[in-house]
């Protein structure tokens, strides 16, 4: 009889660990977190008024809108994604929501969901991604996408109910920063490293991740040394996370740093990489196909000409020259134009281009630098050469001066612009372009000369084989050291995006008080030029919800940030108080 | 690889408490232990109990051979029945369906 009791009690207890072992795992809830509603808007939602009353429920997800969330997948980290499956909800209360979105996610599989809020109209309004999930159906998995205003710029927060407490706050404070750097890993979370921190006065060894998929932040390993107007861009090495290349810039007391570090996300490591390189400052770091290519930099006395190539190898990351410049620089742009074919087995190659633009032949003094003028104004970079592309206007002169002078005044040049690669494809045959903002000219005669801040914004593209033209259309928003990237939209959209941290327009980077963060969103585009009779180029910047291009509710400041895009073509913003993050229209 | 720890642990403890009790009710171990005791049918006394020391000595181990208490029904039954609870309470826990089940998709538009 007792040998029964135990026997049940131990059947009792057998099933009780089974019970709590089982049917509870595999779990996968996904949170949709919404931006500041700074108007309260989204409480007071009528669907009568919108549009004729002016309200805007961009913020909110509403009774009436639809919820699409975007499944793709993959095996292997190496892979690419492929679409998976899809999910189209509708609003059913303007409170809240919550939906199965699929009976099962494939274990030991990766995944990306994007998410796509469209209001009664079907005018995309808000979107969100995250990248990288692996998949295990031992665990339950919990995770966060934060959905941004498509082509508008808002603040990551975690709860906007409490938006002061919870958004996503980097190590700088209200009076922001300059010459600090950020990359988004492969896995969606975006590292962020040193700069010159108005606040502390001083120059920052501090790194963060911040987390995407929880919309949180973690302070990882120092860098090796404080630093500066370093580089820092994103190797492929295949891994989940991919490694980080950083280094060069300057230090403390503006010395400069000739050392190269490889972070890996993983280990919070920074290994050694042997560049070879002499100390240098302000160079730029550009990731194609995996492999960063560190392009010029000044040093005490010289400009670098050298293209450096990181790749990643079986033994680790392994440097080698890629060419050199035919003009020596730094505080240039640097834009992807490489050519990519893909044949018939869907296999893709990649022929590395850089498009090399304007810049200065000294660091020094800041605000005043030389620029680079002439023949080199623009070079194209290719494995082991480089060649000068002539720049002028649609009529073909240089009306901008950018490159050439006249008796009247010395070409200006272009110091510290941003340029980014927009691939034209709403034609049967796609076009590279190049938006090119921001930065500082030098005014009047080499003699007498003063630098003003860049009025224009430039699209260049290719007239031959050694001819750049460039289309410039006049801006609201002047950037004197902007930072840019392009942003997610459709394919065979005729309206593509670039996404600019503008920073301040003051040349001076010493004020403390710059100005506060202007955040806006290009869009480039064909039209037609009824002078000329003839297709060119726009850029012109993109209306937004935010006051002046400004968030509303802080006071916070920046000199300049950098930005950092995701595979899914969200930028996010750095270098002040907060993130920002601009919603892309689509997966790229 | 946790549950597998969780049914270790199980089997331990199980394998740790039903021997106790297995040996118990071996009668051959039992009548091993019957040996010293020399109480029962076959034993009896002679004379003043109280005259002998040894007889003190063979009332007192008879007395320290009563039933403990672990062996006693009230201890058992109410072992049990704490023990029986507890899994019913640890079943309706572990087998309730926990939020949020399944793959889901939230939000709150507060």
């Amino acid at each position: 009889m007792k040998r029964l009791l135990f026997l049940s009690l131990a059947f009792a207890l057998a099933f009780l660990f089974a019970a709590c072992d089982s049917g509870n795992t595999g779990d996968f809830k996904i949170t949709l977190k919404l931006p500041i509603d700074y108007e309260g808007n989204c409480q007071d939602y009528n669907e009568d008024e919108e549009d004729s009353e002016g309200n805007d429920y961009t913020y909110c997800i509403n009774e009436s809108d639809q919820v699409l969330l975007s499944i793709y997948s993959k095996s292997e980290i190496k892979d690419d994604y492929v679409y998976a499956d899809r999910k189209l909800i509708k609003v059913a209360s303007n409170s809240g929501g919550k939906e199965e979105f699929i009976r099962s996610l494939k274990k030991g599989t990766y995944y990306r969901f994007f998410v796509e809020v469209t209001n009664k109209n079907e005018k995309l309004k808000l979107t969100g991604g995250i990248d990288g999930i692996y998949y295990d159906d031992k665990n339950n998995y919990d995770v966060d996408i934060f959905l941004s205003a498509v082509g508008d710029f808002v603040r990551v927060v975690s709860d906007r109910t409490n938006a002061d407490s919870n958004s996503l706050e980097s190590y700088f404070d209200d009076e922001g920063s300059k010459g600090s750097a950020a990359v988004a890993l492969k896995d969606g979370n975006i590292y962020m490293a040193g700069g010159y921190g108005f606040d502390e006065d001083s120059v920052m060894k501090k790194a963060v991740v911040f987390n995407m998929k929880g919309i949180s932040k973690k302070d990882v390993k120092n860098l090796p040394a404080k630093l500066y107007d370093h580089v820092a861009a994103l190797l492929d090495d295949g891994s989940e996370t991919g490694k980080v290349v950083v280094g060069l810039g300057m230090g403390e007391e503006d010395e400069l740093n000739g050392s190269v570090w490889v972070y890996d996300p993983k280990s919070d490591k920074y290994d050694v990489l042997a560049l070879g390189a002499s100390p240098m400052t302000k160079a730029k770091a550009i990731t194609i196909d995996g492999s960063v290519y560190i392009v010029g930099g000044c040093t005490e006395s010289a400009a670098s000409k050298t293209v450096y190539k990181i790749s990643a190898g079986e033994n680790g990351a392994y440097v080698e020259k890629f060419a050199e410049l035919n003009e020596g620089r730094c505080n240039h742009a640097v834009a992807d134009v490489s050519i990519v074919n893909v044949d018939e087995n869907g296999v893709k190659t990649v022929t590395p281009r850089l498009m090399v633009i304007g810049g200065s032949t000294n660091y020094k003094p800041e605000g005043k630098e030389t620029p680079v003028v002439g023949a080199n104004f623009v070079e194209l970079v290719t494995k082991g050469a480089s060649k000068p592309l002539s720049v002028a206007a649609r009529n073909g002169v240089d009306d901008s001066k950018l490159a050439t002078g006249d008796e009247s005044s010395a070409a200006t040049g272009l110091i510290s612009p941003a340029a980014v690669s927009v691939v034209m494809d709403d034609r049967e045959e796609n076009e590279t372009v190049v938006a090119v903002l921001g930065g500082y000219l030098r005014s009047g005669d080499v003699d007498d000369a003063s630098w003003v801040t860049n009025p224009n914004l430039f699209v260049f593209s290719e007239k031959g084989e050694n001819a750049l033209v460039y289309d410039s259309n006049s801006t609201p928003n002047e950037c004197s050291r902007p930072s840019a990237a392009l942003l997610g939209s459709e394919d065979k959209n005729v309206l593509k995006y670039v996404a600019v941290n503008c920073g301040t327009k003051d040349i001076d980077r010493t004020s403390r008080y710059a100005s506060d963060q202007i955040v806006f969103v290009l869009q480039v585009k064909r039209v037609k030029d009824s002078d000329l009779g003839m297709e060119v180029f726009s850029s012109s910047v993109k209306d937004t919800l935010m006051n002046e291009n400004k968030d509303q509710d802080s006071s916070a400041v920046i000199s300049d940030g950098p930005v950092a895009v995701d595979a899914l073509g969200q930028v996010f913003m750095l270098g002040g108080k907060y993130v920002y993050q601009v919603g892309s229209y689509a997966v790229p | 690889m946790k549950f597998f720890s969780k049914l270790l642990v199980m089997v331990l403890i199980v394998s740790f408490v039903v021997p106790a009790y297995s040996q118990e009710a071996d009668p051959e171990q039992e009548q091993q232990s019957g040996v010293n005791l020399k109480v029962g049918d076959n034993f009896y006394f002679e004379g003043n109990v109280n005259d002998n020391a040894n007889d003190d000595k063979e009332e007192s181990m008879a007395e320290t051979q009563s039933t403990p208490f672990y062996k006693q029904t009230w201890f058992i039954a109410t072992v049990a029945v704490v023990v029986i609870a507890g899994a019913a309470v640890g079943i309706y826990y572990g087998t309730r369906t926990s939020e949020p089940e399944g793959k889901v998709i939230e939000w709150d538009n507060k």
